[in-house]
Parts: structure tokens; sequence; C-alpha cells
């Protein structure tokens, strides 16, 4: 599909082509795009636009940090509509994206600390594009913590980087947790807030990111507390539903935050400004 | 949404006039008139001699339809050619013929959503190609509160060109580069307005902020200015109960902006389109997870009010709300802002 005046129309999308899928889950699937023409930038953190032709948008996070080159990962569970098609695709197939939209992980203030990630089933898309690009920049940060989490084993994503990848990295440690162990699990049984405080990390020089399922979400910010990480150093990613992603559609407002814009990522101090209706 | 400019210019309009100043525009723009069908005054697409209502008090519609239509393509889709077909955003230029001072207010505020950021050319474009002639109210009617909310009912300086109801005759003031030339350009339907007229004008547009039935103070909108507190407030459950969540007041309301955006699929072309939302609806917010931030009326309503009073407020600067009164006037069950403001202030 060509690519028309997406400069001065922000709705317009650009135009991708499927590269790989990879099935993650019964019903997750990765799926890695390249733009057919033009650069794409982006930080940790933010989200596009996915437009299935005829079927409609969806706001999707950018699970991957892939410099230098003009294509990103998204990892897409099916829900409805657009997901669903989604997952009907194949290899080579187009799609839609407008964006990047939406602020990003505070990837600056971050530097020379160390990073706790906290992540519950697909809420780990999002946190991967800020591991990447930590890997990337490996000597920027500290020690790097990962810990994930996922109803069953099965439910696990990004396995192949959770098991063979990311504990190789130097000063990287990974820790996987089921809450019901199937299939001869041998790791870690406990939902993720449990094993969270059973690890007790320190606070000290570290930032603590954070997504997942709402009461995965509610419970680790409880443990971070009670480990004592601060409110400015404790940072998620929020939910809303969304239709233009540029703070026109007045939908995804939490009070005067459009989280489209002012979002998705806010630290534990922000989110208590807010308004309880998220 | 024109320059302004600093020195304005007074002529005089013939009422018996205007519609052959119509015809004659008629020929460069798309004019906008108010047309009264069916007991209802609305804006309407002129046509030459067509009939318009001038003593109208204001439309059932507000005129944001001709920049945020009710529905509105984005693009089409060519599966076939793997395309996109951009929808031509150049129109001709248009006139809005008697916009009142509360609408083209609301215009004003709406261009702070749709130029942040992000400009959305499919509003932009059509607020750049539009001249707006305005009309200023004498008679307001039982609903409105237009001057509680610095909105001057006499004198609107936002218009291109503004009418103030001399009885056979306007008074045509002049307020940008646009309108002077508009008036340049027409000599035979103009006239210099003498001293006498711009008195009496003048007189006419300062008595305009009297024989309000309805308002409040500026003071009562600070409360709003505490969201902690605003939030809180057992009015938004006491409404909540007599609301019907029919919308009426958000899609009637002229700087109520929400949209929805869907895909129409056919079997070579389909189309992107958007069209008029309401946080109203349950829909509005609800998750395909199931989960819905703002599940009860009471979330929504709350959602309503306080979008206006405080939450636009904070990010923009001003209340988005412009007292048009449609609202009040429309609502089934008279859910009215100005009691609501009233109540949490006074009660
Ligand atoms: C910032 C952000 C990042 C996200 N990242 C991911 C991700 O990485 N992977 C993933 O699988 N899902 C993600 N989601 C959730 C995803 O957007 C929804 O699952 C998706 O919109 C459902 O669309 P659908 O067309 O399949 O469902 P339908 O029920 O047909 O949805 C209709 C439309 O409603 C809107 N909508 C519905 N649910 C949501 C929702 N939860 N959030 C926002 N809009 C919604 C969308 O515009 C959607 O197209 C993210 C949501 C947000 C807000
Ligand atoms: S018009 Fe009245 S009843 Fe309908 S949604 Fe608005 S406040 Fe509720
Ligand atoms: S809230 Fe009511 S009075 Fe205010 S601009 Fe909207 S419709 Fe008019
Ligand atoms: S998605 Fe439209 S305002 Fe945020």
């Amino acid at each position: 599909m060509n690519n028309l005046n997406q400069i001065q129309n922000p709705y317009l999308p650009r135009i991708a082509s499927i590269e790989k899928i990879t099935q993650e889950t019964g019903d997750i699937k990765t799926f890695r795009l390249v733009f057919l023409e033009g650069d794409f930038h982006h930080l940790p953190g933010q989200f596009v636009e996915l437009s299935v032709f005829g079927r409609g948008e969806a706001p999707i996070s950018i699970s991957s940090f892939i410099p230098g080159e003009n294509s990103l990962e998204l990892s897409v569970k099916k829900m409805g509509k657009v997901t669903s098609y989604l997952h009907s695709m194949c290899e080579g197939d187009k799609v839609g994206l407008r964006g990047p939209y939406g602020n990003t992980f505070p990837v600056e203030r971050i530097k020379g600390q160390n990073l706790l990630f906290i992540g519950g089933g697909i809420g780990l898309a999002p946190l991967r594009s800020l591991i990447h690009y930590s890997f990337l920049k490996r000597d920027d940060f500290g020690k790097i913590s990962i810990i994930y989490g996922a109803r069953t084993p099965a439910d696990l994503v990004f396995k192949e980087e959770l098991f063979n990848i990311w504990s190789n990295i130097k000063n990287t440690e990974v820790h996987i947790t089921v809450d019901v162990a199937t299939n001869g699990w041998q790791g870690k049984v406990g939902v993720v807030p449990k094993i969270l405080k059973e690890l007790n990390p320190s606070p000290d020089n570290t930032v603590a990111f954070t997504c997942g399922p709402p009461i995965m979400i509610k419970y680790s910010l409880e443990a971070l507390n009670d480990l004592n990480f601060p409110e400015e150093d404790t940072v998620t990613t929020l939910e809303m539903k969304m239709k233009c992603g540029i703070g026109k559609c007045g939908r995804c407002n939490i009070g005067n935050k459009y989280i489209c814009l002012d979002g998705p990522v806010f630290t534990l101090k922000e989110l208590k400004n807010l308004p309880k209706e998220y | 949404m024109s320059s302004n400019n600093p020195e304005t210019k007074y002529f005089l309009l013939k009422k018996s006039k205007v519609k052959d100043l119509l015809n004659t525009l008629y020929k460069e723009f798309e004019i906008f008139v108010p047309v009264e069908e069916e007991g209802m005054v609305n804006f309407k697409r002129y046509k030459l001699n067509n009939n318009f209502n001038m003593e109208f008090t204001n439309t059932l519609l507000p005129p944001k339809g001709l920049f945020l239509p009710q529905q509105e393509t984005l693009f089409t889709i060519n599966y076939k050619k793997e395309e996109l077909i951009e929808e031509n955003l150049e129109t001709s230029r248009r006139i809005i013929f008697g916009i009142r001072p509360c609408d083209s207010r609301s215009l004003t505020i709406l261009d702070e959503v749709f130029k942040e950021k992000s400009e959305d050319v499919y509003y932009l474009q059509k607020r750049n190609n539009t001249l707006l002639i305005g009309l200023g109210c004498s008679n307001p009617q039982i609903y409105c509160f237009c001057s509680s909310l610095e909105v001057d009912p006499g004198k609107d300086s936002s218009v291109d060109i503004f009418l103030t109801d001399l009885g056979e005759k306007y008074l045509v003031t002049a307020n940008t580069k646009e309108g002077q030339q508009l008036i340049k350009d027409l000599p035979v339907y103009f006239e210099k307005a003498g001293e006498e007229e711009i008195t009496r004008a003048l007189e006419i547009q300062s008595q305009a902020r009297e024989g309000f039935s309805v308002g409040f103070a500026k003071k009562d909108t600070e409360i709003f200015r505490d969201v902690e507190i605003i939030f809180e407030h057992p009015i938004w459950e006491e409404l909540a109960e007599t609301c019907l969540g029919c919308g009426i007041c958000t899609y009637l309301c002229s700087t109520c902006h929400c949209f929805d955006i869907a895909d129409e699929l056919a079997k070579n072309e389909g189309r992107r389109f958007r069209c008029w939302d309401s946080c109203q609806f349950f829909s509005f917010t609800n998750m395909t997870s199931g989960h819905n931030p703002r599940p009860n009326r009471k979330e929504r309503i709350r959602q309503r009010f306080l979008h206006k009073l405080s939450y636009f407020v904070s990010r923009y600067g001003s209340i988005a709300c412009v007292g048009c009164g449609r609202c009040l006037r429309n609502c089934p069950v008279d859910i009215d802002i100005t009691r609501v403001i009233g109540a949490i202030n006074h009660e």
C-alpha cells in the first residue's frame, strides 16, 4: 500500500509488512514489522496504533528496541476484532502503523542505576523494549533483575530470551515463576508479588518497572512499598481505551491527563496525584 | 480563523439587501445560514434565493458539526491496489452567516484541542477555510448563560465580521483583514456607518449582558480546581439517579468533541471514518478485557462535568462550556449545569 501524506495527516497510517511471526503462547503472537518506506524512531515505553485495514485500529506497545532499522516488534494477545484478525494474518501481509505515541520510560534519568523489572503475562511486552535498550547500552546501567511470571508454563512469553539469552548477559538475573505448575515445571511456583517479596531486592540506587494484570500491579506496588522503594523510583504503565492516540478523541483521560499523550508511563508518585479512575 | 486587525471599521447593511448579498457571495463561497424547518433552526447550506431566519435565538445543533462532522471519512482503502486514498481536504471557501457569540467562542475552545501537538488536519482545514459572520444577541433565551462564561453576547471580536441588529439594518463591524476585504470587494451592499448608528449599536451591545435568567458567579467555578475534593463530591451519585445516559447533552454541546474511529469493510473498497461519540456511554471506555474505568452513570456524569469545569481548565486554561444552554434545554430530565455549579457551592 502507498505511503501518503502522513506527516501532515496524523490519521494516515504508514504501511508495514509482517516479516516474521512468533507464536509465544496459545493466544499471543509476536509480529516483526518492517516499514515499506521511511525511518522509524522511538524510545522504550511508547506504543503504536496498529491498523488492520477494514477491521480497525488498536494501540499496542512496541515490545522491541531495534536501533538503526526501520523495524519493530509487537506482541499481541488475541482479544477482539483487530487483534483476532491480526492473528490470522501471515508473513508478507501488510498492516498500517501510526506513531510512535505516548511518553517513554525515563531512559536518561535511570542511567547508572540498577534496574528491576517486574512483569506478568503479556505485561512483559512494554518492559521488553526497555530490557532490549538496557542490554544494548549495558554499561550505562548497574545490575539488571527481571522477575517474570505467568499463569502456567504455557503462558510464558519470550521464552527463548528469558531462558537462554537474558540470563547469560553479565550482571543480570532472571527469575521466572508460574502460578500453577504444569507439564513437569521445575522452576519457581507462586504469584509475582510473592516472589518479589522473597527475593527482597534492595531499593538502593534501583528503579523498579512493573507491568502486568491490574491485580499483579496492585500487589507488586504494595510489595515495593514494603521494600522501601521510593514512589518516584517505582514506574508502571497504564491502559485506557484509546482511539486517536493523539489527544483528540477525548477517551483515554484520567483526570486532566490523556494517557495517549501524557502516558502510558507513570511513576507511582504521579499516579497518586491522579483521580482513582483507571 | 483569521488574523486580527487592530483597526476595526463600521458599516451598515440593510436587512432588505441580505439575500442579494448572499446570492452574490454564493458564487464564491459555500454559505451556511440559519434555516427554520419543522420548528427547528439549524445551519443549512444556502442555495440561491433560499429562505433563512435571522430572528432565531440559537440553532438546535451547534455549528461544531461544520468542522467536526457527525460522521467523516478519514480515508478510503483500495484492497486490490493495496492503496490508501486520502480524503480531499480542499473545500471551497465557506461562510457561516449568523453565528452567535457563544458558538464562535466554542470554536476557539475546540481549536486548543485540535491544535495540541499533532494538528488535526480535517478540523483545521475547514476552520482555516471558513469566514465567520457573527450576529449579536439581544434577547437571551431562558436557558442562556454565556455571560457567566466570559462570552459577551453583544459583541464578538473573534469573528471576521460582526453584525449588530439595528432594526431595519445591521451595524457591520469588520474585525479581521479577511472581513474587511470581503466588505471592500462588495461596496454596493455596505455603506459607511454614521456616528449616530455606531453609538446606538454600542448601546445595544452593552445592554446585551442584561436579562439573563440563569447563570453563576465566576468564583463559583473555582472549586473545580481542587480535583481531589470535587471528585468525591456526593452530587455525582445524586445526578446519576436521574440521568438517563442518553448522551443528548454531549451531542448537542457546542464544545464536546469526543469521537470514535472505526473501519467499514466492503468488497474491494473500505473506509475509515470517525463519528461523534459520548462519554455518557458505557462502551466509551469499556475495554475488550471487560474492564471499564467508568462503569456506572456516576463516573460518567462526573466525567462530563469535570472534563468541562476542571480537567479542560487545567489543561488548556479555559472552561469548556460557553453557556449556549443546549444541554439544559434538551436534557429529558432537566439536568442543569448552572444548578450543579450552584448546588456544589451553596448547598
Ligand atoms: C498503551 C497501550 C498499550 C497496549 N499494548 C498492548 C500490547 O503490547 N499487546 C496487547 O496484546 N495489547 C496491548 N494493549 C491492549 C490492546 O490495545 C487491546 O487488547 C486491543 O485494543 C483490543 O482490540 P480489538 O480490536 O482486538 O478488540 P475490540 O473489542 O474489537 O476493540 C475495539 C477497539 O476498542 C479499543 N480498545 C479495546 N480494548 C482496549 C484496551 N484494552 N486498551 C486500549 N484500547 C482498547 C481499541 O481501539 C480497539 O480497536 C495495549 C493498550 C494500551 C492502551
Ligand atoms: S441529556 Fe440529561 S439524561 Fe441525557 S445523558 Fe445528558 S444529563 Fe443524562
Ligand atoms: S455544557 Fe451545555 S451550555 Fe455549556 S457549551 Fe455544552 S451544551 Fe452549551
Ligand atoms: S486516545 Fe484519543 S484522546 Fe487519547
